[in-house]
């Protein structure tokens, strides 16, 4: 049952999303996603914190997880401190473009590092993959051909802005970074979920592979939303509907954490 | 039928791991650590085994639980 609400859990919040979002007047809507989009870092970031606290800091999958709520912790402090709706007094043009480099660095650098570890958990256990280690390589490859595919027009983009002298474009370049390293770590991050199929650990590592593909629609959606033909107000509307799922799995994935480190019961 | 120490063990990282990580895990610790196969364990080797699975566990399900993790087992296999 517990661990049915944590999938049903995201995905019903994404309908009181999908139902808010439609009832709210047009005029409104700017307020409304300022809203939305913090509670949904909030709801992560507290499923990152209930998942750390299991664990001593200086533990390794507490590091992962301590590293993911800096994540979400900074994105949030952002949004709310140096964000273009609310910010603070006088924090606007270029002390706010500073600002806001310096936390979506730091946010990226912390979210790719937690991927990275989350992937790895198996080499530092100790353990030996199950299966077929060509299957695992191709599945890997594919996984970091697929994050290419997504964030590689894009980085090239903001990469020549960059080049051209445009400071502002080094938040996009250190977003598009964070999402590369995130996305490739979304096959190994599966792999490590299937593997302990049937043990209380493939839940934490499932679920936050999901809210990493969650992740991967949202860029794939601001990526290629002129080819799709979206525009306002369905394209805002999609694109939060899939942060409201990675958001929302990233807390379930937490959850589960805690849940799985208990002892068994029978 | 008391089960055989290897069984035990098994019970207990299946748990955690999922059958299938927790078959490969006990065989790879019960090699490395005694140089036996999971089903020739003793309760004599099993100190070794459950000393060699110690860092796995810590870093999967963080040192508070493998420290309860091992002494039921401790308990249980009569150590």
């Amino acid at each position: 049952m517990k661990r049915l609400a944590l999938v049903a859990g995201p995905v019903a919040l994404a309908l009181v999303y999908l139902v808010a979002q439609f009832l709210v007047p047009d005029g409104a809507r700017d307020r409304f996603f300022v809203v939305e989009v913090a509670t949904m870092k909030i709801l992560a970031l507290t499923g990152c914190i209930v998942a750390a606290s299991r664990y001593r800091l200086s533990e390794y999958v507490g590091i992962a997880w301590t590293l993911l709520g800096v994540h979400y912790g900074v994105l949030l402090a952002n949004d709310l401190l140096f964000g273009p709706v609310v910010h603070l007094p006088g924090v606007v043009g270029h002390k706010a473009d500073v600002l806001r480099a310096v936390c979506i660095i730091v946010a990226n650098a912390a979210g790719g590092a937690c991927a990275i570890m989350l992937a790895r958990v198996w080499r530092a256990a100790g353990l030996i993959f199950p299966g077929s280690s060509a299957w695992q390589r191709a599945a890997v490859f594919l996984g970091m051909a697929v994050a290419l595919a997504v964030v590689g027009w894009g980085m090239w983009r903001d990469l020549q802005s960059l080049v051209a002298g445009d400071p502002v474009a080094i938040t996009a370049v250190a977003s598009d970074l964070g999402d590369l390293v995130g996305f490739s770590m979304i096959a190994p991050l599966l792999l490590v979920a299937v593997a302990m199929r049937g043990g209380s650990l493939a839940w934490p590592w499932g679920l936050i592979t999901a809210s990493y593909i969650f992740w991967l629609l949202y860029d794939m959606t601001w990526s290629f939303h002129a080819q799709m033909s979206l525009r306002e107000p369905t394209f805002l509307s999609l694109v939060e509907l899939w942060r409201c799922l990675a958001c929302g799995f990233a807390a379930s994935a937490g959850l589960a954490q805690r849940w799985a480190s208990r002892a068994r019961t029978d | 039928v008391a089960a055989t120490p290897h069984e035990m063990i098994y019970r207990e990282l299946e748990h955690y791991l999922g059958p299938h990580t927790a078959k490969t895990a006990l065989k790879v610790f019960a090699d490395k650590s005694v140089g036996k196969r999971p089903e020739e364990i003793n309760r004599l080797d099993a100190p070794k085994l459950l000393q060699a699975l110690r860092p796995m566990l810590r870093t999967l399900i963080g040192a508070t639980q493998c420290d309860l993790v091992l002494s039921q087992l401790t308990r249980e296999l009569s150590l």
